[in-house]
């Protein structure tokens, strides 16, 4: 009787591995075209053309790109006046922050109260 | 007679019958164990092979360039049912999506098996499992699919003629599908089945394990291999040139990040496999062998003669630019023939030989690329005057396009001169930890060498290499090379034009040049040596007209890609509005 029956599950699992193994291959034929979409729309040409026609982005130089030590090179060509505007900019966006602090301040001590 | 004796006798009696019964049993399963199994396996027992994918080939930083993708497809083989063709054409339509006339023709004919639909959905894949017809499954009227496996290039022709080709079998034909053949093919799974009435698989064992290949990671950039494609592309139109080609190496280490080919061709790499006269690009050699042995100084002055040299009775050497007298680095900046010609004068035929050789001409580099030509030079009995003094400035001599990369990649790294490879070492980090994850963007760091670089010589010292970079860089500066600067950026290059030989006068064409253009930036700690070579173009034809443009436009796109800072913030400071 154990040997009917070893025999029977082992045809029976015989089925379901064919099943399983069907199921893998479609998967992976599946899994295998969605990544190739995948890698075709990341490929380098298919980005640049979308980036360049539709986005309007053009190439990159290394003069692009500043370093702070240049921007701060340029800020001190630029006159008093920049200068002046800049620092009137930069008081003023202090003078907020403080001032937004101070009014947190007697709320926090409420809630702590 | 009592019970005992009576049960006995009863016993005997019922087992009686069974005894030629057990005997046959035991001389079945003991006596004829061997020969009913052998036979069993022989008829009933079947064993097939698990084809796997061919393994994938990835960049440098694991992005892909070829994979093997699998697709099914339906076939009709002989029937082992008597059905009419048009009611299993009704049936095959009616699943496959497709027309029952169309069905009808591909069952026609007397070959074995009949394709009818390739690349199945996985729905229409369920539908013919699970379909009946006559009540019986579709397997019985002999239909059935397999498994194929299709190579699949995602980023088109990038770089196709490093990876070449593969065929209908899934050979490598060209390329590196072609040299690593066995190493990408992997080992399948072979399994035992036995099939029911029915005709279903009903697996046993696995007879030998699959051996699933490892991805092969390259040296190559897919995006340094994409610009280089581009500009090259670009320059070929502008200057409805015949061909190019640009590789890009690492100074460090020698990997080639990019070798770029117009027209790509997956059957035949232009870079390892042709040959071409290197022209003025040659001039390095010359320099490096008077400068490292020290039969040249920097200060030491030659006359050019106006532009006209008469190196052998009635043999005349000419400059495409009269000059007078000029040290080395003048020689070099104006790319003056002559001048080479009296330096290599001084360093003679057998240093000069034994230099062009260590800078690895003459020499196969050892790229694992099919069809490697070693190029071709005069033995050194050959190296006459007049073959010398031309060999000097690159004529009478054929090199490949790797070659010379790889000869100015030594002066770049320092004199030092290493195999220039496409492959990354096996087992490294990266190649198999992508293999079966799911999909994730690869981190865009800076390049890290993906293999320990193989030195194959000093070539020429430190010091000689510094001396002959801040000379080439005066070429870039000064001399013919002005159109390959870079502005914030030391470029170091030499400009390079040359005569084709017409392969029916078997004389040198009056209006077929290769121009070309070689050079490493930025020179203060060079990132990549890049050589461009345009084949003939039309109108402007110089390497400093033609090809050192392209290297500039292609050094920006690199220097902006991975953000290198200026190292000559001074250049770029007086061009700021």
């Amino acid at each position: 009787m154990a040997l009917v029956w070893q025999h029977v599950e082992a045809t029976r699992l015989g089925y379901r591995v064919e099943s399983a193994r069907q199921h893998i291959l479609a998967i992976r034929c599946s899994n295998g075209a969605l990544r190739m979409q995948l890698e075709t729309i990341l490929s380098p040409a298919n980005l640049a053309a979308q980036a360049r026609g539709r986005l309007g982005m053009t190439l990159a130089t290394p003069q692009s790109f500043r370093s702070s030590d240049a921007t701060t090179a340029t800020t001190s060509r630029t006159g008093f006046l920049y200068r002046l505007i800049s620092r009137t900019r930069r008081t003023l966006r202090e003078w907020k922050t403080l001032t937004l602090q101070a009014r947190r301040l007697p709320r926090r001590r409420s809630l702590t109260g | 007679m009592d019970l005992h004796a009576r049960l006995s006798a009863v016993a005997v009696l019922c087992l009686l019958p069974l005894a030629p019964l057990t005997v046959r049993l035991a001389h079945l399963q003991v006596m004829q164990h061997n020969r009913i199994e052998s036979k069993v396996e022989v008829e009933v027992l079947r064993t097939i092979e698990e084809s796997i994918p061919r393994a994938d080939i990835q960049d440098r930083r694991g992005r892909l360039l070829a994979k093997s993708v699998p697709y099914w497809s339906c076939f009709v083989g002989r029937s082992r049912l008597p059905v009419s063709r048009q009611a299993l054409a009704g049936e095959l339509a009616r699943l496959l999506s497709m027309t029952e006339a169309d069905v009808s023709r591909r069952l026609q004919g007397q070959d074995r098996e009949r394709g009818i639909k390739n690349d199945l959905e996985p729905a229409e894949l369920i539908a013919l499992s699970q379909a009946r017809l006559a009540g019986k499954r579709l397997t019985e009227h002999g239909v059935g699919v397999r498994l194929n496996y299709r190579r699949f290039y995602p980023n088109g022709d990038l770089g196709r003629s490093v990876l070449g080709l593969v065929g209908a079998e899934q050979n490598g034909l060209s390329g590196l599908e072609l040299t690593f053949a066995e190493r990408l093919k992997g080992r399948p799974r072979r399994l035992a089945y036995v099939r029911d009435g029915s005709g279903h698989a009903i697996y046993r064992s696995a007879e030998s394990a699959a051996e699933s290949p490892q991805p092969l990671r390259l040296t190559i950039d897919r995006d340094v291999q994409f610009h280089a494609e581009e500009v090259l592309r670009q320059a070929d139109e502008q200057f409805h040139a015949k061909g190019g080609t640009i590789v890009v190496l690492d100074p460090d280490t020698s990997e080639v990040l990019a070798m770029a080919a117009d027209p790509a061709d997956p059957l035949r790499n232009v870079v390892v496999q042709d040959t071409y006269e290197p022209g003025s690009t040659f001039k390095m050699v010359t320099a490096a062998a008077a400068l490292n042995e020290s039969l040249v100084k920097e200060s030491d002055t030659f006359f050019c003669e106006n532009g006209t040299y008469e190196v052998s009775p009635g043999v005349f050497i000419h400059d495409h630019e009269p000059a007078g007298t000029l040290n080395l680095q003048g020689i070099l900046e104006h790319s003056s023939n002559i001048g080479a010609a009296k330096v290599v004068e001084r360093v003679g035929a057998m240093r000069f030989y034994r230099y062009s050789r260590a800078f690895g001409f003459d020499i196969k580099t050892g790229v694992s690329l099919p069809g490697e030509t070693a190029g071709e030079m005069k033995p050194l009995a050959g190296l006459t005057r007049v073959v010398l003094a031309a060999s000097s400035y690159g004529y009478g001599i054929g090199v490949s396009a790797l070659q010379v990369a790889n000869a100015y990649n030594a002066v770049a790294g320092g004199g030092l001169l290493s195999e220039p490879a496409v492959v990354c070492d096996d087992g490294e980090p990266g190649s198999a930890a992508l293999e079966g994850q799911a999909f994730s963007f690869p981190a865009e760091s800076p390049a890290t060498p993906c293999r320990r670089p193989v030195r194959v010589r000093r070539v020429i010292s430190e010091d000689t290499a510094r001396t002959l970079s801040r000379m080439l860089e005066s070429v870039v500066e000064n001399g013919t090379g002005t159109s390959a600067r870079i502005p914030g950026y030391r470029v170091a290059g030499k400009t390079g034009t040359a005569r084709k030989v017409d392969p029916r006068t078997r004389k040198y064409s009056s209006n077929a040049y290769m121009a070309s253009f070689v050079g490493f930036l930025p020179l203060s700690r060079p990132r990549w040596t890049i050589l461009v070579v345009i084949d003939e173009p039309k109108g402007q034809y110089y390497g400093a007209q033609v090809a050192a443009p392209v290297f500039a436009q292609l050094g920006r796109r690199l220097l902006a890609m991975a953000g290198v800072p200026p190292d000559q913030p001074a250049a770029l400071a007086v061009l700021r509005p």
